[in-house]
């Protein structure tokens, strides 16, 4: 078995082969998805294609905050609801094409960002996590009751304008005019795949190395030069950008922004949060591949809800939320490092089922000698004790 | 460079510091000349890691003067001093445990690298050069200490005193002009503590480095310290060279007093 | 993903809580000013009690409660049960009455606290506890997953949509009217009820801790629990008696509120977020400083939502959290923390 996953790893090991199946497999996935029976060659399929890759977006975002940074942030629907607010905006009322106000909303979100880190210079623990949460729950009031927003976003064309809802123009490309669910799909993913190798080049860098020591250890990560407001602001900032953009996409899938859409609730953040647990906190492909599973959960839900409801007669609501937290739960007890943590962990001890890792070694030796402070320092280092010391 | 000789590193004058009134350090002053190694002891909770933790910035002095290298350190961030050139280890060991030792070095030579965020997200050649000078400069410094073989190992899995040899490698790393160790010898046993001190010697000539050590141990002061503090409820009470701290009747009396409350 | 459901978001409590707004003209005048702050103590006083609850748990495990709303909300509808078990049966999808006799009331109030006190001592002892040496993330998260998943099953088991909550009989009739004709100030009876009950319950509380055995070592546990655990106090039992105390004024809040803001899995979202800023504001360590930002929060709240442009009212707790924290951390009675290294 060990000697198969050795094989296995090490064919796709290098890059030039990971990487390559990797763009095929994705470009190849509206084809692919229709091995899942509950899946069909329609727009609903890929609708659901294209609410993985905005939450991926937006998880992988949040993981920079909470698995990197180790800060929670439960305002994290109301940035994307402000992002998508934004992108609609910067496209039909100043008439910017899509990329740039994509980009427009990206900045938009920073700057929310910015003001919700603030306290961050300042505090550290659960405060932010309470700002957060007021913004969360603020933010769809204020698009739903806000008159003056609302006459920001009015519609001219149409006669019955509600307060906070409004229409985002179809997208056109140079040459490739996005007009189905299909087409969006490979949008998507080229912005997507665009904010991903931005996530990657932030994770193993100095930036990331920072934003981890900060969750390890915040008085360390301080006297090695860390300043801890700003990389908590810039976390927050980098965060909420990620979220912008996949407002940015929402508005586009949708093409019709409501204030009261479910997916501006507060509880959607929680949904954010339970793909990056679900995931593997701190790792990219933990968040893309958690934002699947959730994606894929309320379709799996479906059929018991029909049940229930045939059997005892009720309509069932807000069914998901109970699985939002059972995940998170669960996955607190049993899976503190998410699929992708424990898979890793998987790998490791079929791989060493016979040899224990050379520290693990030291470290049993030393248990068994009974010193838990047994001093490396080589004798070559600093010469022989003298006998009697 | 031009060496003087006699040109203080580091100079605290009249420190004071007290929490919700009660006085932790008070009119202390001490001086590090540049290429020394200097202790500073006393008994347990005389103030010792509070003057380290009041010339690392960790806290704020209520009054008094901390000059580093011609420059008054009261008035810097605690995440300003390293780019001073003034490095630290903990009591405790606060490494980043999630991490590998070699992460912990490159986080150690953070103010060393220039490069923004934008160059990172980019992934732009500016960004992945200083990735690997950072790494090579951090594994010559895991060599020089005997340590590069746990490099790539987490430092959850390490046992206690690796840790610590780490923590002090990623002080190292920054190329601090001087280190202030926290209780280097805390936990070792006699043989271990003489290795300590030879190490630490070898550290100062290797790195260039002036060294400045908070130890509640005399044996590891005596053996290795030019010029010694001692500190007693906050105050200093004596000063000099390890001989004459050794025979210095208030040194003993603060030593024994602190024997007899343990025998109570 | 949801965004397909029906489900919508509804801004009941929103609506609800702006009536005073909607019956008076916008005019400045001293009435309209006593009237909302009139108003904003009622619901200050809940935001007191949520508030207190949320010190409690955090002074006690140094966890913020996430899902502190939905406990109440989840406590209330246990009451709403209890109220339609205990009344006379109605056809389906026949709306409670305005208020029930002070025997149901009792009864249902007595229930839905042992039912939150029970419930508040499981979730510590079984969810919380464990994790005591988890990181703050760990135990945090574990309060936002109950807090939703309470949320899914309140809306499976009394479904997501809004129901009229009674009050007790004796707070249903005219207050006491200050003046008369068109320059009258009518304090309601829920708005003296709702400052009473809060009044009385942080007065208990504060006797409570200052002169009981069990309160001292509350605090002295708050304090430094490793201390507290050296001298003999039970300190898991303790924090498990915060947390059945916080759920269970949490439910009063529940109880309190519901009429105001109608029963719904959402209802207590707006008022959660009022508490927190509350907490915020009192320093969120400091139980008095509980109350007080509760009351403050009340009547900015009201005063913001009746003289603002509309929408800003939801956003008022988040600027006051903001500004707090970022201006004057520790609040009204907060301390600060220094840490050792």
């Amino acid at each position: 078995m060990a000697n198969f996953i050795d094989k296995a790893t090490d064919f796709l090991r290098p890059a030039y082969i990971r990487w390559p199946l990797l763009i095929v497999f994705l470009l190849a996935l509206p084809w692919l998805i229709l091995i899942i029976p509950i899946y069909q060659a329609n727009n609903f399929t890929y609708s659901q294609l294209n609410l993985w890759l905005i939450l991926s977006v937006v998880a992988v975002g949040l993981n920079l905050l909470t698995g990197l940074t180790g800060m929670i942030s439960l305002g994290h629907s109301a940035i994307y609801a402000g992002g998508a607010y934004a992108a609609a905006y910067f496209t039909s009322k100043v008439g910017l094409p899509f990329p740039l106000a994509l980009v427009a909303a990206a900045i938009f979100a920073g700057l929310i960002g910015l003001i919700l880190g603030l306290p961050a210079l300042r505090l550290s623990g659960p405060y932010l996590a309470v700002a957060t949460f007021g913004f969360a729950v603020g933010v769809p009031q204020m698009l739903s009751s806000s008159k003056e927003l609302g006459s920001l976003f009015a519609d001219p064309n149409s006669i019955t304008t509600q307060i906070g809802v409004f229409k985002v123009p179809r997208q056109t490309f140079p040459g490739f005019e996005v007009r189905d669910d299909l087409g969006r799909y490979y949008l998507f993913l080229t912005i997507a795949a665009i904010m991903v190798v931005l996530a990657m080049g932030l994770w193993r860098s100095r930036t990331g190395r920072a934003l981890r020591a900060i969750r390890d250890s915040e008085t360390a990560a301080q006297a090695m030069g860390v300043n801890l407001g700003r990389y908590k602001v810039l976390a927050f900032v980098i965060s909420a950008m990620f979220a912008g953009v996949a407002g940015g996409m929402y508005s586009v899938q949708v093409g019709q922004l409501e204030a009261n859409d479910v997916q501006f609730a507060a509880v959607e953040a929680v949904l954010f949060l339970t793909a990056i647990i679900l995931g593997g906190l701190g790792s990219i492909p933990g968040a893309i591949i958690g934002a699947g599973l959730l994606t894929i959960l309320p379709n799996a839900t479906n059929s018991l809800k029909r049940q229930i409801t045939d059997s005892f007669g009720i309509t069932v609501e807000n069914f998901e939320s109970i699985f939002y937290g059972l995940i998170i739960i669960l996955c607190i007890f049993f899976m503190p490092n998410g699929i992708v943590g424990a898979y890793k962990s998987l790998i490791a001890r079929l791989r060493n089922r016979n040899q224990p890792e050379a520290d693990e070694q030291a470290l049993y030796m030393a248990e068994q000698l009974g010193q838990e402070n047994d001093l490396p320092i080589p004798d070559e280092l600093v010469g022989e004790a003298p006998k009697g010391a | 460079m031009t060496m003087t000789e006699n040109q203080n590193l580091l100079e605290v004058q009249n420190l004071e510091i007290s929490f919700g009134g009660l006085k932790a350090v008070s009119d202390f002053s001490m001086s590090v000349k540049r290429g020394q190694i200097v202790g500073l002891i006393g008994p347990n909770g005389a103030g010792k890691t509070t003057v380290f933790n009041c010339i690392s910035r960790f806290y704020r002095p209520n009054g008094g003067r901390i000059m580093f290298d011609g420059v008054e350190l009261t008035r810097k961030g605690a995440d300003e001093v390293i780019k001073l050139g003034v490095a630290r280890t903990f009591q405790n060991v606060e490494l980043f445990k999630s991490m590998t030792v070699l992460e912990n070095l490159l986080i150690g030579e953070h103010s060393r690298m220039k490069h923004t965020v934008f160059s990172d997200a980019l992934m732009l050649p500016d960004s992945r050069q200083a990735d690997r000078k950072g790494s090579s400069r951090a594994m010559e410094v895991l060599a020089t200490l005997g340590i590069d073989k746990y490099a790539n190992s987490l430092v959850l899995n390490l046992p206690f005193g690796v840790q610590k040899m780490v923590e002090m490698a990623r002080a190292l790393v920054a190329e601090p002009k001087l280190i202030l160790l926290d209780e280097p010898a805390a936990g070792s046993n006699p043989n271990e503590t003489y290795k300590l001190a030879a190490l630490i010697k070898r550290i100062r000539s290797d790195f260039n480095v002036t060294v400045l050590l908070v130890e509640h141990d005399m044996s590891l002061v005596m053996d290795i310290c030019e010029q010694l503090y001692v500190l007693d409820f906050g105050k200093k009470i004596a000063e000099g060279l390890p001989k004459e701290i050794q025979n210095n009747p208030a040194v003993i009396e603060a030593y024994l007093g602190e024997k007899e409350e343990v025998l109570d | 993903m949801s965004g397909f459901l029906t489900a919508r978001v509804l801004n009941f409590s929103l609506e609800a809580t702006s009536a005073v707004a909607t019956q008076a003209d916008k005019g400045f005048d001293l009435i309209t000013l006593g009237r909302n702050v009139i108003n904003g103590l009622t619901f200050g006083s809940i935001y007191a009690l949520v508030a207190l609850g949320i010190v409690l748990i955090y002074k006690s495990s140094d966890v913020v409660n996430f899902g502190h709303g939905e406990m109440a909300m989840f406590s209330t509808f246990i009451c709403f049960s209890v109220f339609g078990a205990l009344l006379p049966p109605r056809k389906t999808n026949e709306q409670l009455p305005d208020s029930v006799d002070m025997g149901t009331f009792l009864l249902g109030l007595v229930a839905t606290l042992i039912f939150a006190g029970v419930m508040g001592f499981l979730i510590e002892r079984f969810l919380l506890q464990p994790l005591q040496k988890a990181p703050l993330l760990s135990q945090i998260m574990v309060t936002i997953g109950l807090g939703v998943m309470l949320y899914g099953i309140a809306s499976l088991i009394w479904k997501a949509d809004t129901k009229k909550f009674p009050v007790a009989e004796i707070v249903d009739g005219p207050g006491i009217i200050i003046g008369s004709g068109t320059s009258s100030l009518p304090i309601p009876r829920e708005a003296i009820a709702s400052l009473l009950v809060a009044g009385v319950l942080a007065l208990a509380l504060f006797l409570f801790f200052k002169f009981t055995m069990i309160g001292t070592a509350i605090r002295a546990m708050a304090q430094n629990p490793s201390t507290a655990r050296l001298m003999g106090v039970n300190v898991n039992l303790l924090t498990g008696l915060t947390w059945v105390l916080a759920i269970m004024l949490a439910a009063i809040a529940g109880i309190l509120a519901a009429p105001k803001v109608f029963l719904h899995p959402l209802m207590m979202a707006n008022v959660v977020v009022n508490s927190f800023a509350a907490a915020v504001l009192g320093g969120i360590t400091s139980l008095p400083g509980a109350v007080l930002g509760g009351l403050v929060i009340g009547i900015v709240d009201n005063l913001v939502g009746f003289y603002l442009p509309d929408g800003l009212r939801g956003m008022s707790a988040f600027v006051i959290i903001v500004l707090v924290l970022t201006i004057w951390p520790n609040g009204l009675f907060g301390k600060t923390v220094r840490k050792k290294v």
